[in-house]
């Protein structure tokens, strides 16, 4: 038993780079799918899409993540894009990290040529506008100066849902989706300098972070990591890549857990012996 | 010693007083939207340049003396000209080469580089969580009641969801308080001794130098 004991006290962590691996493989070859509990933060996102109105205002889409975290970001994407234009709700999208417009317009034509929704009319992309919180400031001040094209070279004025922007105040409210500073700076130009409502979708590493903004009133809304991004395919009843992540991320879940309580058993198990 | 030293501390007293004034202030914050937000995009978009002319110029110099893995910095050189020209030459529509490479190359490497990190957090958290003291046993509980409720099974096991929102809201959320708290208060002393002239490393010298 000391032995057994032992060896999994010292186990070699290849092992558990292998058992990993498998773990991570189980869902490829039968999905699991289960049903995740809904959290109020995701559903105040969820509420708040569902009772715009598609004459009023748009939204304001913040696309600012990377190719590193599109795995947890991208379905929140996906999925809001998906209720966005399913109810016929307007989306400016607009990227402030480098790397993001090419993600942003891999989702925004994807759903939209899915929902069958009409660039210039339903949405628009007005690419990357370089320097982040000064552009979220600049913003505040003139939409139009900020992105006086959009991502194809049309002049603002030349496009339907975006000619008469103005600033926040154009906007219903803005929903940044990132894995940085992106919802604290919005909250500090956006929402306590102009009022407008912000909701935010970050990975789940960056949530902790998050909550207090959450609790305090600042965020009106906060989809968090993988789980809130499968919560918002649950709410629109669409089951797509999210769900897919989530049951390889529950297996492992479950596997790191065990591996947690397996650790200790054998510390225990040896320490007396060792001592 | 003016330009390198004088000028900067100068320009920074400035404008640091000025937009800590401007914040507060109507007028002063129009200006500020005006003229000084349109100044630090301009300077934002030359740090970029600066950036790619600094990368470019440590990858070509470890080509051309070839030191060791410089056939990597080729690989990145290539991969960065590549991209520019099928950009510039082909444009970036939805349906260009650009975005066919950067959907195709670049977010499947940054994901599985990105992804490697679970396998080093799973060995970690093998090795890490011992149940030794008392606040080792409190992260352990609280770090499997989190990795448990942030998956699916939660639902399946009676009041882990909500165990996991209380841990979030209740303690995560007043620990994160005071953390930014600190965090502001720090940021707060470290722009004003910047803005006064007491803090100075970022002129390249030492501490009061």
């Amino acid at each position: 038993m000391y032995k057994f004991l032992s060896f999994i006290l010292h186990l070699d962590r290849r092992w558990i780079f292998l058992l990993i691996f498998v773990a991570t493989m189980i869902p490829f070859l039968t999905p699991l799918g289960m049903d995740v509990k809904l959290t109020p933060e995701v559903k105040r996102v969820y509420d708040f899409i569902e009772t715009m109105d598609p004459e009023g205002k748009p939204l304001l889409l913040s696309i600012d993540y990377d190719p590193q975290i599109s795995a947890e970001c991208h379905p929140m994407a996906y999925a809001v894009l998906r209720h966005a234009f399913e109810r016929g709700v307007k989306i400016v999208t607009v990227s402030l990290h480098p790397a993001a417009p090419a993600l942003a317009l891999d989702a925004l034509e994807t759903v939209a040529a899915e929902k069958g929704a009409v660039y210039g009319k339903d949405y628009c992309f007005m690419g990357y506008g370089a320097g982040f919180a000064f552009m979220m400031a600049k913003m505040a001040e003139s939409f139009p100066e900020s992105f006086p094209k959009d991502y194809y070279g049309t002049p603002i004025g030349d496009i339907p849902v975006a000619r008469n922007l103005q600033n926040y105040d154009s906007f219903e409210a803005v929903l940044t989706l990132a894995g940085n500073k992106a919802p604290e700076y919005y909250i500090i130009y956006g929402q306590s300098k102009s009022g407008v409502l912000v909701f935010a979708g970050v990975t789940a590493v960056m949530a902790a972070d998050y909550y207090p903004f959450y609790g305090s009133g600042q965020l009106s809304g906060l989809i968090s990591g993988l789980k809130g991004a499968t919560e918002y395919e649950q709410l629109i009843d669409h089951r797509d890549r999210a769900f897919v992540g989530m049951d390889a991320q529950s297996i492992v879940h479950l596997l790191i857990v065990a591996l947690i309580i397996l650790g200790n058993i054998a510390y225990f198990g040896t320490r007396n012996r060792q001592a | 010693m003016l330009w390198k030293q004088q000028m900067p501390l100068v320009l920074c007293f400035v404008f640091g007083l000025f937009a800590l004034v401007a914040y507060f202030s109507p007028s002063l914050d129009e200006l500020n939207r005006d003229y000084v937000i349109n100044w630090t995009l301009v300077i934002f978009g030359f740090s970029m340049a600066l950036g790619i002319y600094s990368l470019l110029r440590s990858h070509f110099t470890k080509v051309a003396k070839q030191t060791p893995g410089w056939l990597y910095n080729l690989v990145a050189l290539i991969g960065y000209f590549t991209m520019v020209y099928v950009g510039f030459v082909h444009g970036i529509e939805s349906d260009s080469v650009f975005q066919y490479f950067f959907v195709t190359i670049q977010v499947p490497v940054q994901s599985t580089m990105f992804s490697i990190l679970a396998f080093y957090i799973a060995s970690a958290a093998f090795r890490a969580f011992r149940v030794r003291t008392l606040e080792a046993t409190l992260l352990l509980v609280a770090a499997v009641i989190v990795m448990l409720g942030q998956v699916p099974l939660s639902a399946q096991i009676p009041y882990l969801t909500e165990a996991k929102d209380w841990v979030m809201n209740v303690p995560n959320l007043a620990a994160k308080r005071g953390i930014w708290i600190g965090i502001g208060l720090g940021m707060i002393s470290t722009a004003l001794k910047i803005v006064l002239g007491i803090e100075r490393t970022y002129l390249g010298g030492g501490r009061g130098k």
